[in-house]
Parts: C-alpha cells; sequence; structure tokens
C-alpha cells in the first residue's frame, strides 16, 4: 500500500552516510476503501465498534441525503436512524463487490420514500411564489449587509427546498442524486435501480419543473431588486 | 434545429448530458438565438442553486443522537418480546404491500382452482349421461319434422343410434309430443321444454344393473335422477329402459329400446305419466 521513497542526499552531507526514508502514502483513495470494506466485514461478522464507525463514517452523507430528500431535519433524522437500521439488518447480504455508498444511497432513498408516503406532507408544504408565505420569505432586512449573505442562503435554501417538494419521489432522487451528489448518471441509473435513459428523461423534467419554479427569483435577481 | 427541439434539449444540454453530435448543434443554436440562450441561462442558474443546497450544518450531538437511538432499537429488536408486543407487529407485517398482493394472489388462485374443479365435476356428470346412450347402441327412433317421434313400424330398417345432441333434442320433443297426443287435459298448461329439466334414466333390464346417469339442467335444481332397475316381466330381455322425467311431476316418458343384437325386432316405445 506504501512505497518507500529514499529522499535525495542533501548537498551538504554527500560523504555522510546519511538517508531519510520517507513513507508516502500510494494511493489514499484505495486504502480508504480498503479500510472500510474491513470496517464493514467486521460489523458484518457483528463487531458493534465496527458498527459504530461504519455510522461515523456515514452518517454525514446520509443525514445529508435525507434533508434534501425530505426537507426537514425532524424528518431526515427519523430517516437517518432507520437507514442505519436497515443497514445493520442487511449487512450480511451487502455485496463486497459493490460500491458501499451506492447501496446506502439505494436504502436511504427506499426509506424517504416510505417515510414520505407515510407521512404525506411534502405536498402540503407546497406554498406558491407569488404570494403568501413567500412574500415572507423574500422581504429581508435589506439595509443589513452583514446579514445579507445568510439571508440570501437561506432565501435559496427555502426556494430550492420547496421546488424539490414539488417533484415526484423518483424525479427528485435522480436531481438529488446528478446535480447535488454530483453521481454520473450511469451511478444514478444503478442506484435507482433503472436505466440511463429513464433517469436522464427523470433529470431532464425536474430540471425545467425546477427552473420554471425558480423563475420568479431569477428574474429578479437579474434585475437586482432586492427580495 | 429549431426552438423548440432546443428548448427539449437544454436541460440536458447544461448538464452535459447530450452526445456529441446534438450538443454541438444545440451550442450552434445557442449562438444564434438570444431566446434560446436567455433559456439556458436560466437552467444554469437554477442548476447553480440547485448545486449549493447544503443541508444547515448539524452539531456532533444530533448524529450522536441518532446513533445512541440507533443501537436502542438494535437492543430493543434483538430481545424476545412476550406475545403482546411482537403480536402488533406480525400483523402489522401481514397488511405490508408485498405480502397483501401475495396474499391476494394465492386467494385468487384457489378461487379458480375451486371454480375449474366445480366446473369440471359438473362437466364429467353431464358427460356420464351422453355416454350412456351410444353404450346402449340401441336403434332409436328418430325425430321427424314436428317434432314428435317416429316410430318404426315392422320390416322397416333399424334407426342409426342416437348422437349426443339428437337424443336430448328427441327427449325433450317427446314431451311435447306426449302433451299433444294423449294428455290433451294439459295441453293449455306449457311445459317449457327449453328450461325442462331432464333426468335420463337408462337400465339395462337384461343385466339387471342400472347403466344410469343424470342429465341435470344447470339453472334447474329441481331436477331429479331416477333408478329404474327393476326387470319389467311386460319388456322383452336385452331391452333398454329409457326414462326421462319433465318439469312436470306428472309426467315421466318411459322409452324402451332393443339391444343392438336384435336388429331385426321392432322398437318398442311406450309413453307413461
Amino acid at each position: 500500500m506504501s512505497s518507500r521513497n529514499f529522499a535525495p542526499m542533501p548537498s551538504g552531507a554527500s560523504n555522510i552516510d546519511l538517508a531519510v526514508e520517507i513513507q508516502l502514502p500510494v494511493n489514499a483513495l484505495t486504502q480508504t476503501q480498503t479500510s472500510l470494506s474491513r470496517l464493514i466485514e467486521r460489523a458484518a461478522a457483528g463487531d458493534p465498534a465496527a458498527f459504530e464507525q461504519l455510522m461515523i463514517h456515514s452518517q454525514q452523507r446520509v443525514m445529508a441525503m435525507t434533508w434534501r430528500m425530505l426537507g426537514q431535519e425532524a424528518d431526515a433524522r427519523d430517516a437517518s436512524q432507520e437507514v442505519f437500521l436497515r443497514v445493520y439488518k442487511y449487512l450480511g447480504r451487502f455485496n463486497q463487490e459493490q460500491d458501499f455508498f451506492a447501496w446506502l444511497y439505494t436504502i436511504t432513498l427506499n426509506v424517504c420514500r416510505d417515510l414520505a408516503k407515510k407521512r404525506q406532507h411534502h405536498s402540503d408544504r407546497f406554498i406558491s411564489l407569488t404570494g403568501g408565505a413567500d412574500a415572507e420569505v423574500f422581504a429581508g432586512p435589506a439595509d443589513q449587509d452583514d446579514a445579507e449573505d445568510a439571508f440570501l442562503r437561506s432565501q435559496q435554501r427555502a426556494l430550492i427546498s420547496r421546488a424539490l417538494a414539488t417533484l415526484p419521489h423518483k424525479e427528485r432522487a435522480s436531481i438529488v442524486l446528478r446535480d447535488i451528489e454530483g453521481l454520473p448518471t450511469d451511478e444514478v441509473a444503478r442506484i435507482m435501480k433503472s436505466s440511463a435513459t429513464t433517469v436522464r428523461s427523470q433529470i431532464s423534467s425536474a430540471r425545467k419543473k425546477i427552473r420554471t419554479h425558480c423563475q420568479l427569483y431569477l428574474s429578479r435577481k437579474a434585475r437586482g431588486q432586492s427580495l | 434545429m429549431n426552438c423548440r427541439h432546443v428548448q427539449e434539449l437544454l436541460p440536458l444540454y447544461v448538464g452535459r448530458e447530450l452526445e456529441g453530435t446534438r450538443a454541438q448543434m444545440v451550442t450552434a443554436h445557442l449562438q444564434s438565438c438570444v431566446e434560446c440562450a436567455g433559456s439556458a441561462h436560466e437552467y444554469r442558474e437554477s442548476r447553480l442553486l440547485l448545486q449549493q443546497f447544503a443541508p444547515p450544518p448539524f452539531n456532533e450531538e444530533i448524529y450522536a443522537g441518532i446513533r445512541r437511538q440507533v443501537w436502542r432499537e438494535i437492543a430493543a429488536r434483538e430481545t424476545p418480546g412476550s406475545i403482546a408486543e411482537t403480536l402488533p407487529n406480525f400483523v402489522a407485517c401481514l397488511f405490508r404491500p408485498r405480502l397483501r398482493w401475495a396474499a391476494a394472489s394465492v386467494l385468487m388462485l384457489a378461487a379458480c382452482a375451486l371454480s375449474f374443479y366445480f366446473i369440471s365435476s359438473r362437466g364429467a356428470a353431464r358427460r356420464e349421461v351422453v355416454d350412456v346412450q351410444p353404450e346402449a347402441s340401441s336403434p332409436t327412433p328418430e325425430t321427424t319434422a314436428s317434432g314428435s317421434p317416429s316410430i318404426p313400424g315392422p320390416g322397416e330398417e333399424p334407426r342409426p343410434p342416437f348422437k349426443r345432441t339428437d337424443a336430448m333434442k328427441s327427449a325433450r320433443m317427446t314431451i311435447a309430443g306426449s302433451a299433444d297426443d294423449t294428455h290433451s287435459s294439459r295441453q293449455k298448461k306449457p311445459l317449457g321444454v327449453a328450461a325442462a329439466p331432464l333426468t335420463a334414466v337408462a337400465a339395462n333390464t337384461r343385466d339387471q344393473r342400472p347403466v344410469t346417469a343424470e342429465a341435470s339442467s344447470e339453472r334447474n335444481n329441481r331436477a331429479e335422477s331416477d333408478v329404474v332397475a327393476a326387470p319389467n316381466p311386460d319388456v322383452p330381455e336385452k331391452t333398454l329402459r329409457l326414462e326421462i322425467q319433465t318439469n312436470d311431476p306428472n309426467i315421466r316418458i318411459i322409452w324402451f329400446s332393443p339391444q343392438p343384437e336384435k336388429k331385426d325386432s321392432p322398437n318398442n316405445f311406450s309413453k307413461g305419466t
């Protein structure tokens, strides 16, 4: 896993029989993968410490994904908990040749779908951009320059959150994996157990809807109006 | 490539998901069309917003809470609970979508199998009646055009044996004919030939063993079967006896027919009430 490289002799120490041994990591990614697969093996064998480490290793990804899919912290927490329970239950069936995080994403999406079905409040949270709660969202304290950036970010977050909430589950999952998580289309298709063509179609449809949803915001931004 | 096509392709174009030729065509179009270029810009902007869609920072306390809760759940699931605890889970498990579909499929299959069994068993019973008549292979009276059976006179050649449909038709026609001939008082009473439950009983008097079966109308439960196996002194040996019960309980048609080996003997045909 590592190579032993010998640094060149210092110019002023040519007659000194000294060499410095430097140990460099050859491939950090491979090392990480190896340690991850060892961790998975141990966790699958029933080692609680290994499973704890596995949870720590993947908790941020899972939490971010569930939050993006569900839009609320409380739901994201519940979903993450259920994801880890399912991972614990089915880790024995996990094929080591498979990508662990792709497998984890599949479980996460399934959990999010189940939870969304159970709660059925995603569509209820959608509010039209033309009025109502949006007026409150966009009516910010424009004179406070220091808080403007943070406020703008929260606005954008709310906007995208609402735009995502309008999408059907599969489109939302496709767009989150492709555009937010940055996975290639083939990988998204594998995670969603679908074809690349279908995923491309879902992504296209989702982008159209998000653009339509963001059009008002984008046009105001283009005109330089305070929102 | 016109604007409409480009608008369709733009969502994929901004994500670099179009293959070479089409991407080049869209690029060329965008350089010349301001409107489509504006749309492409909006797509890029909204995609950028999406990429910046990061969750709020969750502190370590939240993660630790999730992990603690996971371990608590695992411990609770691994400890065998009482029946009161496990029963609701089991019932809930039964109502999961997959199991629900599986149970519905099994029920459907069972229903199909049962209905097939009943239909086939009824069909077999009906076939038995039909099979009895060719077995006897007796020359039988032919049905005339008016519906009444024609009795062959002495010296006439024996008629070919009944076929299934002929036999049944003949039996029904006999009912109508008998009403005309002998029971004028009942002429006005419709017999309902088409719906008449027929009970055909064939007895081989030579063997004194009934060769019988029941033909009952599916629509009528009043059909009954009678086996008449007793030897009749008036009837010659080796004669096939066929009784047909009409829907009128007072009318029963009894039909005697000689066995095939006695081809020269005339058929006996009688009606009784």
